[in-house]
């Protein structure tokens, strides 16, 4: 077989493979980028688009395959002979130096700066490549004082000074508000433009749709179609996604409820970071029986803060949180009153990946009766009732003695979901509950909350995904840098509104 | 498949492919394998190429030198009384270290410890020297835990509050305790020796441990301490809450917290238990062996200690297994000394064993990849010098 | 206190804290890559062991240190290998070679315990300063490796703040990925930063036994290696306070044993002591007064293992 070289190809990945132990990644996939596009790699969380994409960068190596850059083969597995090639990729989790400033980090591993530099000198080139290639920042300024567009520009300067013609973004506006995702598409477009090919990884629909030239759709780690922006609409797009399950989040559909007495009680809430920063400003708001109040807005604006205050793991500057009248001082006093919780971090925080089920099972009530007596933590009772949960919510093992690691992140998040959601609890406060899961796990998880909700508790939902809090909540409130800017009910919920609201326009 | 390679065209680029190399690099399993039994058995490999080049090392001849071995552990009763005797502090030590490194704590202080114990239990010593044995007894033993866990306080408080590294300030405070040692026993508590050495006033002799008749072996007490703590300890650590909380909160802190244990008082505790027992060993040297406040009441224990702990992967019993295990390579160091081996040289014969260890455990958790695209590898130009 | 008492115990404190200082600034190279070597006693000890032998054998203290620093380059690369390239536990590793250092260095030096080096670190009176009354014979009539470690400090210095390859370092021990991504070979810069760190301590070591103890006991360097280790940590990473900690801790040391000479009633063991409880107060001090910023003192990536993706 002779594969015909198209030279007007920037980039061309041939029957790549990537394994981890016994999961497929990247299954045999080929895929072609074109000098000058803005190139949508769309799918899932999971789907495989960034293990190959850290493949093409050379941050992984491939079990099988080639890649090809303007027509020549290139080595595998080394950052820096895929950048020298000209195939740079900007990480999700900025790769930074915290302590460095902006003009340092820009040197780093540089070629072109002189062996023997001033501080002054790197700045000076630092603006230099500023003005070159038009992205504003701050030469002078450390980069843990940067905010997370900030963080980004610098990456993307970095990536570019290094001579980048393919330019591979990771989730680039998660950490972003709407007005600096916009003016981030536009700079894009205008270096697509200069002839710089935009590989552009995303799972939202609206956004690929606004920036793209073309898009290509990945599912487990198989590449379904690549075709042009004009041919695709949301719902071919999402067709494509999800296969069989259609869009995921609206189509659960909002329940009708009557919600009952006052749980949660938040009343004139002010409290710093760990930085001591003011995070929260005067928020109030209370969560009723039978209702799903969902907290949205761009991450970092005081929803972390919130979530701890909530769970009694911070202490407020002023104001108080209150589960049935009775005042949260510590974590301790919050599970006491009845708070279930379900982390973002499932496993590392919810869950402890390196211990069994059993032990995992009992890690909210190791101290009630009858797993615990007098400091004994009783293995048969805490194994029945282990069992009991494992049956509850179905999971693939009934072998309590499991690790958790051994567990797909789906039936992870049903044990954990599980043991949050038992029926003796007030109030549960969920956090992205469905981050990271295939849309079938993720909506298992929704439908349990909303049952759970039905069956009489109060869900907290705070999440970075407006179309899920949409879906799922009776209210829904915007924070904007530590405020409560906007309540709206489900049923005059504005997405439009909601989205200005989260990037700080006024009401 | 054939695929053509045009010939290079942007041939400026560095990294584009050059000749054909096989690269290796060393990447995590995605499932590791079992971690123990590669360190044991590694250790044990160890062990018998150590056996095997010891000859190669010493004057005398390869007979002589394994039957003193033999002689000096496990072929007779002395052997064997000094194998037990040596194994008391090595197994305390062991699970002075193991207890915090459940917690991924370090106790690198435990000489210091043992110093401190030895100290305290020494000046009760002086001071109720008038008393009887059964109350003289334990109230040294209890100064010494006392005086372990004040030695571990400062390192431990700094790490929970401050997350100031507890490695080097729990090691630096092995040679503040040598210094406090020192003044006592070169000052106030000074006994002038023939042999050369420093040694302080003994310990009255109703405050030395008792012996055990077993048969025809004798060993003092402090052996029933060293076997029994190991078990209550797993014991505790498999069935207690305070067990359970510290295998939670050594997964993952985070997760510790969200169960609503409090964590800093775990920490701290977790590490004056270690302190603790660090300083018992201390003592049950001063009282079974030593009998005399001096710089050899211990001889590298602590940091043998460390290594037990860590090739055992903080089980209790393979503390207890290990110590007994590493008291066997200690006394056949002393054995060969008389025959002719350097008085170090069992040293490096544990740590290369030690090596060995952390080798195996390695290669459960490590493995070579060679990338399988041969004549498409780059040559890493990153490797600077 | 009479000046020649006090002329001669600033001259030993300057000589005995050659040794430390160049070991030290080996070590805080190391450290900005994000290692630390743990075994610098047992390298130093391979170090003094080999620069002893070949100086014997040789005649030449030069080619005494030379040796020093590849025996001790070779053993701190050993070091290296196995903790940076197969990811084993530093802390482990470092007690193991230690223990390895001192059984080797045992045996191969018995038979030349208490045997006077042949060719020793000479003595050089710097012009006109040292014929300065009593400052000079205080200060300026040194061995001629002291007045080159004192340069060592500011080379690092200036190696780390005004050079490129000084950036691309500290980012490894910063943050790996972040250097990794820029193309800068993490795993490679550490094992040679663990080399020659190691070279340094090598020669450290061998400065102890060709230039102030002048033979060879078993266990010679007795602690300075750690003692080296602790300056770096005094030091909070900054080169200058590097000779700072490692003169402060020599004064220290020398001043015990004036003390005695003198009668003082403070024991001498209070100032052996001191270097250590300096140093852990020090890092106590230094994570106070940090604590707010969220920013650390060390490398942020000190002593944890590098893995790609």
């Amino acid at each position: 077989m002779t594969i015909v070289n198209n030279h007007s190809d920037a980039l061309t990945l041939r029957g790549i493979e990537k394994r981890f132990g016994e999961l497929v990644a990247v299954k045999r996939l080929s895929l072609s980028f074109r000098r000058g596009e803005v190139h949508a790699l769309l799918g899932e969380n999971g789907a495989g688009k960034s293990t190959l994409m850290n493949v093409a960068a050379g941050f992984l190596t491939p079990d099988e395959g080639e890649i090809e850059v303007g027509g020549q083969r290139l080595g595998f597995g080394s950052p820096r002979a895929s950048l020298a090639a000209g195939i740079g990729m900007v990480h999700q989790h900025f790769r930074l130096v915290e302590k460095f400033t902006v003009a340092e980090n820009l040197a780093v591993g540089a070629d072109d700066v002189s062996s023997i530099s001033t501080p002054r000198q790197l700045i000076e080139r630092a603006r230099l490549l500023a003005e070159k290639f038009d992205i504003s920042v701050d030469p002078a300024s450390p980069v843990w004082a940067l905010s997370e567009g900030e963080k980004q520009r610098v990456e993307i300067l970095r990536t570019m000074s290094r001579g980048a013609r393919v330019l591979i973004l990771d989730e680039p506006t998660a950490v972003l508000t709407p007005d600096e995702a916009t003016r981030l598409c536009t700079n894009l477009r205008a270096m697509a433009a200069e002839g710089t090919t935009i590989i552009f990884i995303s799972h939202k629909l609206n956004e690929v749709l606004s920036v793209a030239d073309r898009i290509s759709v990945m599912r487990h780690g198989s590449l379904l179609e690549t075709r042009e922006r004009s041919d695709s609409t949301v719902a071919t797009l999402s067709k494509m996604m999800f296969a069989e399950h259609e869009t995921g989040t609206n189509q659960l559909g909002h329940r009708q409820r009557d919600s009952g007495e006052e749980i949660l009680i938040v009343s004139h809430l002010s409290a710093d970071d760990d930085r001591g920063v003011p995070a929260l400003d005067d928020v109030s708001f209370v969560v009723r029986q039978r209702e799903i109040v969902g907290v949205v807005g761009v991450a970092g604006n005081g929803q972390k803060e919130l979530e701890q205050l909530v769970t009694g793991d911070r202490r407020p500057q002023e104001g108080s949180v209150t589960i049935d009248a009775r005042p949260i001082d510590g974590i301790r006093s919050a599970i006491k009153a009845g708070l279930a919780y379900i982390p973002e971090d499932r496993k590392g925080t919810g869950l402890v990946p390196s211990q069994s089920i059993w032990r995992n099972a009992i890690l909210r009530n190791y101290l009630e009766q009858p797993v615990n007596r007098h400091g004994i933590i009783r293995g048969r009772h805490a194994r029945s009732f282990a069992s009991e949960l494992v049956a509850r919510v179905e999971l693939s093992t009934s072998d309590t003695a499991t690790l958790v690691h051994q567990l797909s992140g789906g039936n992870a998040q049903k044990l954990l979901a599980g043991r949050e959601l038992e029926q003796r609890r007030r109030i549960v406060v969920a956090v992205n509950p469905t981050q990271g899961l295939d849309i079938k796990a993720a909506e298992a998880v929704r439908t349990s909350l909303s049952d759970a909700c039905d069956n009489g508790l109060a869900i907290l939902l705070i999440s970075a995904d407006l179309d899920e809090a949409l879906g799922l909540a009776d209210r829904i409130l915007v924070l904007y840098e530590g405020r409560v800017v906007g309540e709206f009910t489900a049923h005059d919920a504005d997405r439009d509104h909601i989205g200005m609201l989260m990037g700080g326009a006024r009401q | 498949m054939t695929i053509e390679s045009p010939r290079p065209m942007l041939s400026n680029y560095a990294g584009l492919s050059r000749a054909s190399r096989l690269r290796w690099r060393i990447e995590r399993r995605a499932h590791p394998l079992n971690l123990g039994l590669f360190r044991f058995g590694a250790v044990f490999v160890g062990i018998l190429l150590s056996l095997a080049a010891a000859p190669l090392f010493t004057s005398a001849s390869a007979g002589t030198l394994y039957s003193s071995m033999w002689s000096g552990t496990l072929g007779t009763t002395t052997g064997f009384e000094n194998v037990l005797t040596i194994a008391i502090p090595l197994i305390l030590s062991g699970l002075a270290a193991s207890i915090p490194y459940r917690l991924q704590l370090w106790n690198v202080g435990i000489d210091g410890q043992i110093y401190m114990g030895a100290w305290a239990a020494t000046g009760i010593s002086y001071h109720l020297a008038s008393q009887r044995s059964f109350v003289i007894i334990p109230l040294m033993l209890l100064a010494a835990m006392v005086a372990g866990s004040v030695w571990i306080l400062l390192p431990t408080l700094a790490r929970v509050y401050l997350g100031v590294s507890e490695v080097i300030t729990t090691f630096l405070m092995n040679f503040v305790a040598l210094g406090w040692l020192m003044y006592w026993a070169t000052g106030p508590w000074y006994a002038p020796s023939a042999a050369g050495g420093v040694f302080a006033i003994a310990i009255p002799t109703q405050a030395d441990l008792g012996l055990l008749h077993l048969n025809n072996i004798v060993v003092d007490w402090g052996i029933l301490i060293a076997l029994g703590l190991p078990l209550a300890f797993w014991a505790a650590n498999r069935y207690s809450r305070w067990g359970y909380e510290v295998t939670m909160i050594g997964a993952s802190e985070k997760a510790g917290r969200y169960a609503g244990m409090n964590v800093k008082r775990t920490l701290i505790g977790t590490m004056l238990i270690g302190g603790a027992l660090g300083g018992l060993a201390g003592a049950l040297n001063l009282m079974g062996t030593n009998y005399q406040l001096t710089p050899g009441v211990t001889n590298n224990t602590g940091f043998n200690g460390l290594i037990i702990a860590v090739l055992a992967g903080a089980n209790e019993i393979g503390v207890l297994m290990l110590g007994i295990v590493y008291s066997i390579l200690l006394s056949a160091g002393d054995a060969i000394q008389v025959v002719g081996g350097s008085a170090d040289m069992v040293f490096a014969v544990i740590g290369i064993t030690l090596i060995f260890g952390t080798f195996g455990e390695a290669y459960a958790r490590l493995h070579l990849v060679r990338t399988r695209t041969p004549g498409m590898s780059s040559t890493e130009p990153e490797v600077g010098p | 206190m009479n000046d020649t008492l006090l002329v001669a115990s600033i001259a030993s404190a300057i000589s005995s804290s050659t040794a430390v200082l160049i070991a030290a600034t080996g070590e805080l190279l190391v450290e900005k890559t994000g290692v630390y070597n743990i075994a610098l006693e047992g390298v130093m000890l391979v170090g003094a062991l080999a620069g002893f032998l070949v100086d014997l054998s040789s005649g030449s203290w030069l080619l005494g240190l030379l040796a020093a620093a590849v025996a001790g380059g070779l053993f701190a690369l050993l070091y290296g290998v196995i903790t940076v390239l197969f990811r084993t536990d530093l802390i482990v590793v470092g007690v193991a070679l230690i223990l390895v250092a001192q059984g080797v260095t045992d045996t191969l030096g018995t038979s030349h315990v208490g045997q006077s080096a042949k060719s020793v670190i000479p003595i050089w009176n710097l012009p006109l300063l040292s014929r300065i009354p009593f400052v000079g014979p205080a200060l300026f009539r040194q061995s001629i490796v002291t007045y080159v470690a004192i340069l060592l400090p500011v080379g690092a210095a200036y190696l780390l703040n005004r050079t490129r390859h000084g950036l691309n370092i500290k980012a490894i021990g910063e943050n790996p990925e972040a250097a990794d991504t820029s193309g800068i070979s993490v795993i490679g810069w550490r094992l040679f930063y663990t080399g020659v760190g190691g070279a340094m301590a090598g020669i450290g070591g061998a400065v102890i036994t060709l230039g102030i103890v002048k033979d060879w006991v078993s266990d010679v360097t007795a602690g300075e290696g750690w003692i080296a280790f602790a300056v770096v940590f005094f030091s909070g990473w900054q080169p200058g306070w590097v000779i700072a900690g490692a003169y402060f801790f020599g004064a220290l040391s020398v001043l015990g044993d004036v003390g005695q000479a003198l009668g003082w009633s403070i024991p001498s063991e209070f100032f052996t002591v001191l270097p250590y409880i300096g140093t852990i107060l020090v890092m106590i001090l230094r994570a106070w007064l940090q604590r707010r910023r969220g920013a650390v003192s060390w490398p942020a990536a000190l002593g944890l293992p590098f893995y790609r993706g």
